[in-house]
């Protein structure tokens, strides 16, 4: 087991997979750290140095990340909504922000688009 | 008078009083009744239990899934021998003689016991070579064969590198030369360093990171180098008798003294030291008074593009900006010298190879340009100005190979390893012949001359003579002289077998009882041609590949 940021992942996790089950870090971010640590697209995170993995960790720790991103995310819809722009009033509504149309297949919209959307 | 049976079920006629058909009344009867309450399962939960049941079945239909690994072992596997075919009783062994003998060329030798498992180490033999076909691994001897096992015998008298690419099709038999070349090696005692396959060193699947105090930056793989220096201790065991005579670097921990298969065995169990240990086992070998080198490498375009591995700014690593990599091309291009002789050999691959553009053309101007050093004409459709220089009066011109296109663009460091190459502008072949040909006696041991195959001959020994002195001393005092040739590569193109060569072989699957059929001309010449020319791999096709 490897801890990284406060979380245990088995040996046999891919590093890639670990990095992207924060809610943040995508495909491209993930390359892009590994890159930065000389850690191999196929590497699983038993074959992380110790080094690796400390250094992995502060990188994550100064990153926009998990709970900080939620709420970034939100702290944009407020805004949004506060100063009663479009966008914003189509958030507050739960209705599609982009221009679709809205006689039917809006559920995607009436599912996630609200002021305190989780994330 | 009508039946009065229903035609659909077959139903006696009904009792009909209130006037229904049958299957009407039928349907009356199915009609569900609801019931408030009910004991049996829900629907469902009888569903998903007949899934699981049904999925629980599968799995042991199945057998237990293969352990970690299982499969890719399965997958790699070299079987090199079968106990239901023939023994041969005419088959000979490879000894350190015969292979540079020209009497044994078309001959099929097996390789003795002693060195099949170092080959085996080596990771020679390939999965999709048929040895697991026949009692013993054995091989035809080409001429090429013949002339490497030569050159390599005149390079350890006169201490020079033999230096070759090899380029040809698919299965023309590229990797089995450097089998043959690891074979001879063996016997004649020499030190054997391969890389199996170049593939591996690029395609980002073992670890790397920047080697310490080295700018510009420079990679090294751990892992595949404590791997390779295992494979080199299992290669070689008479660095098992051979000790250390000069002080090293070394990290500590590291007691001084040792014998060289000590030493790299360090490396391989602390992979932390394996890069500093192998940069000292090579100052070792190519220390004064050690056995000559054989360096080969299977899938040589690999190794001379971007790899897949990026760097800490995320920009693809150059292939050559790795240790190995560039450790390897350092030898072949003759930037680092191999003091007491030795070969070093790159083998082109079209399975798996990626397109190098730069590698191509300038392979293929050079192969061209030693062509037209051994005297043979340009054919008329490698130069494309032809027609312009005959028009305009210029033939003298129209032997000069083309330069590279200048559209294209070309990458600097793979150039970089040919630069070394002695390369003479040639306006003529004589010209250029009396310019290249060393002061010394013309090449006495390469003398092929004699039977078989003229038009080849000719071609083999003026090549020969261009790249290879007499064992002599005054060649090897010459040689040193001739610096610049000596760091020449040349291109050397393998083709298919000759009939006779196919022939032999042939002869011998068919007294191994695995070919059922007529070793005779027509059925040679049918498999031959059939086999693209005589290619081995899909003479090997034709002739083994299909068994019902």
């Amino acid at each position: 087991m490897v801890l990284l940021l406060g979380i245990h992942f088995p040996d046999s996790k891919p590093v890639i997979k670990a990095l992207r089950s924060f809610y943040g870090i995508g495909p491209q971010i993930a390359a892009k750290i590994m890159a930065k640590h000389y850690i191999t697209p196929l590497a699983r995170m038993g074959s992380l140095e110790n080094k690796q993995v400390l250094d992995l960790t502060a990188d994550l720790t100064g990153m926009t990340i998990e709970n900080e991103a939620r709420r970034q995310l939100r702290r944009n819809i407020e805004r949004l909504r506060d100063i009663k722009c479009y966008r914003g009033m189509r958030h507050a509504l739960g209705y599609p922000v982009r221009g679709q149309q809205t006689q039917t297949q809006i559920k995607t919209a009436k599912k996630l688009n609200k002021v305190d959307r989780r994330g | 008078m009508a039946t009065q049976a229903c035609w659909r079920c077959l139903a006696r006629p009904a009792q009909t009083t209130n006037g229904l058909s049958a299957s009407m009344q039928r349907l009356t009867i199915l009609r569900p009744t609801v019931h408030t309450f009910s004991t049996s399962t829900s629907r469902s939960t009888r569903v998903s239990k007949m899934r699981k049941e049904r999925l629980e079945e599968k799995k042991k239909r199945a057998g237990k899934p293969p352990a970690p690994g299982e499969r890719k072992a399965m997958r790699k596997m070299i079987v090199l021998s079968n106990t239901n075919a023939l023994a041969v009783p005419s088959l000979q062994e490879m000894t350190a003689e015969n292979i540079s003998d020209p009497s044994y060329r078309s001959v099929v030798l097996s390789l003795p016991d002693k060195i099949v498992s170092r080959v085996r180490a080596a990771e020679c033999f390939k999965t999709y070579q048929k040895w697991r076909l026949f009692r013993r691994p054995s091989i035809v001897l080409r001429s090429a064969d013949v002339r490497l096992a030569q050159m390599m015998d005149d390079a350890k008298i006169s201490k020079r590198v033999v230096r070759q690419v090899l380029v040809g099709g698919r299965g023309s038999g590229k990797s089995l030369y450097l089998l043959q070349a690891v074979a001879s090696a063996m016997l004649k005692d020499w030190i054997v360093i391969t890389f199996p396959e170049g593939q591996d060193l690029v395609n980002a699947s073992t670890d790397y990171g920047p080697m310490p105090v080295i700018r510009p930056i420079m990679y090294q793989q751990k892992a595949y180098t404590a791997a390779l220096l295992q494979r080199i201790v299992t290669t070689n065991p008479q660095l098992a008798e051979l000790e250390m005579s000069m002080e090293h670097q070394l990290p500590a921990g590291v007691p001084a003294g040792l014998t060289l298969s000590k030493l790299a065995i360090l490396g391989v169990n602390d992979t932390a030291l394996a890069q500093p240990i192998f940069q000292a086992l090579m100052k070792e070998l190519t220390a004064p008074g050690r056995a000559p080198l054989l360096i080969t490498l299977d899938g040589f375009n690999h190794i001379n593009s971007l790899t897949a591995y990026r760097s800490s700014s995320f920009k693809l690593i150059h292939a050559h900006d790795f240790y190995l990599p560039s450790w390897f091309t350092s030898y072949l291009s003759g930037k680092n010298p191999l003091p007491n002789g030795g070969a070093v050999l790159a083998a082109m691959t079209h399975s798996n190879g990626p397109n190098n553009k730069t590698l191509e053309d300038r392979l293929s101007q050079l192969e061209k340009q030693q062509s037209l050093l051994n005297g043979n004409p340009l054919n008329p459709k490698d130069n494309p100005i032809l027609p312009y220089l005959l028009a305009t009066g210029q033939e003298h011109l129209a032997n000069q190979v083309p330069d590279l296109d200048p559209y294209i663009r070309y990458d600097p460091r793979v150039l970089e390893v040919f630069s070394r190459t002695n390369t003479p502008s040639i306006s003529s072949p004589e010209v250029s012949l009396s310019d290249s040909s060393s002061p010394s006696e013309p090449s006495t041991t390469l003398s092929l001359k004699n039977e078989g195959e003229k038009g080849e001959e000719e071609e083999e020994a003026a090549q020969s003579s261009t790249n290879s002195n007499p064992p002599t001393q005054q060649a090897a005092a010459s040689w040193a002289s001739l610096t610049p040739a000596d760091s020449t590569i040349q291109v050397k193109r393998i083709q298919g077998l000759t009939k006779f060569e196919a022939k032999s072989l042939m002869e011998y699957w068919a007294l191994s009882g695995i070919l059922r059929a007529e070793v005779s001309e027509r059925f040679v010449g049918e498999q031959w041609s059939v086999a693209g020319g005589g290619l081995p791999g899909e003479l090997e096709r034709t002739c083994l590949g299909m068994r019902f």
